[in-house]
């Protein structure tokens, strides 16, 4: 296979998706030292490890931080302790006078430093882009938190903008929520707190009700605070709403109400 | 890391808090099952807690390391729970479905990632045949060969699909990126 063939195997190989001769084939180049074929290996892997970031949130038990940290102390005794050294003994096997066995002794002695060195170097800089990555990461959330809040005030100042409020039923007194919506231009930003935790298989839906009938608005998951947030892009009937509420239904939503009713809230 | 190496429990509990999620949704979509997802999280952090010295030396990407560990335990369980069920086709262990209903809706799909963060963006902006190659490689564990069989496709096909889509999510990432 030419080394074309081969380059364009990288995505595939990151994924985890190769297999059978190409696999052979592909991994036998790479053990040639092939620095291209790394360098695409280690972008796509960059890639592919982002895809999970794409997912909608699942709510957590409550207890698993808990019982993660529990069980801590009693893996403290098996934790990975790494000496740096010499990856080659450098020492002759057999000595044969002065010299050799001192050449030999200062070239470990240079090669340890070296190693020692490029490791605490090498450490260095993983600690900084490690850093970075976090800072990175922090600046993201924070773009998106002024982007939501952007959008929310824009919101506001559209002329018809309206602000509805959603209270809990009995299923769940102490939720609440609100609808910020524009009849006119058929958007809203719906945000709700305190909502149960989503039992397996479950979602929140939204509902505008319209001439005496229930249109779905679109379904959101919720936080481990019971927290929810859900942007309509076209919120159909809007100009004939009455109500706006939320029921518990199967994961995926459903055409028409079917679960229990957790919030309402009347024009 | 560092400190979560040197037994600080404290920076590990501050770990957890930013990566279990992440982990715990990928677990999620691959099991479709709340407990084995949550026991795939505390696999995950257990190693992270003793292994933390190692990873300090070889890797430069914290989330990356977590997201490649939950996906490989979390798929060794759906692979055990597969020949599970072969062992017990009529059983109890039938908790996963066909694996049509496993396949990522489009329109849901669609949905969940329309006004979202860069890369839920970037990964809506696939072609729906790319996307479903991608994620039954990533979250099936299936090979090129397993998924060109499944969708009665030629291999081929497959191939392209992942690379054309792995291409355009790479791109599209660094264009968000740069913005």
């Amino acid at each position: 296979m030419s080394h074309e063939n081969l380059s364009e195997l990288c995505s595939i190989y990151a994924l985890g998706a190769l297999d059978g001769e190409e696999l052979r084939e592909f991994e036998a180049h790479l053990k040639t030292g092939c620095t291209l074929c790394r360098e695409q290996i280690w972008e796509y892997g960059e890639t592919v490890a982002s895809i999970p970031e794409a997912l909608p949130n699942v709510s957590p038990s409550q207890d698993l931080k808990r019982r993660i940290m529990s069980q801590l102390e009693q893996n403290l005794a098996n934790r990975t302790v790494v000496d740096f050294k010499p990856a080659t003994d450098v020492r002759p096997t057999k000595a044969r006078g002065w010299l050799p066995w001192a050449c030999a002794v200062a070239a470990g002695i240079a090669l340890t430093v070296s190693l020692t060195r490029v490791s605490s170097l090498n450490r260095g800089l993983a600690e900084q882009q490690q850093r970075l990555n976090q800072q990175l990461e922090q600046l993201k959330d924070l773009q998106r938190l002024l982007s939501d809040e952007k959008e929310i005030t824009q919101f506001l100042k559209k002329p018809d903008a309206r602000v509805t409020p959603l209270g809990g039923t009995e299923k769940s007194p102490q939720a609440a929520g609100k609808i910020l919506w524009s009849a006119q231009e058929k958007k809203a930003l719906f945000f709700a707190s305190n909502l149960p935790l989503l039992p397996e298989g479950k979602t929140y839906q939204l509902w505008i009700i319209a001439n005496n009938k229930p249109i779905d608005a679109g379904i959101f998951p919720v936080d481990p605070e019971g927290n929810g947030f859900l942007k309509v892009p076209l919120l159909s009937e809007a100009d004939k709403a009455q109500k706006f509420a939320v029921t518990l239904e199967p994961a995926g939503g459903v055409p028409q109400p079917t679960g229990d009713m957790h919030l309402l809230g009347s024009l | 890391m560092r400190k979560v190496a040197l037994g600080d429990r404290v920076a590990f509990g501050h770990l957890f808090d930013r990566y279990s999620q992440l982990a715990l949704n990928l677990a999620t979509r691959v099991l479709n099952e709340r407990q084995e997802a949550e026991d795939v999280v505390q696999e995950v952090f257990l190693q992270l807690w003793r292994d933390a010295a190692s990873y300090e030396q070889n890797r430069g990407n914290v989330s990356t390391w977590i997201v490649a560990i939950a996906r490989s335990r979390a798929i060794d369980k759906l692979r055990s729970r597969r020949s599970r069920r072969i062992m017990d086709p009529v059983g109890e262990n039938d908790e996963t479905g066909d694996l049509t209903e496993r396949l990522p809706d489009p329109a849901i799909r669609a949905d969940d990632l329309d006004n979202q963060l860069l890369v839920r963006k970037a990964f809506g902006s696939l072609a729906v045949d790319q996307r479903v190659a991608i994620e039954m490689a990533y979250y099936e564990g299936m090979s090129q060969s397993e998924i060109a069989e499944a969708l009665r496709e030629p291999l081929g096909t497959i191939k392209t699909r992942i690379r054309s889509g792995l291409l355009k999510l790479k791109q599209a990432l660094s264009a968000g990126a740069e913005n």
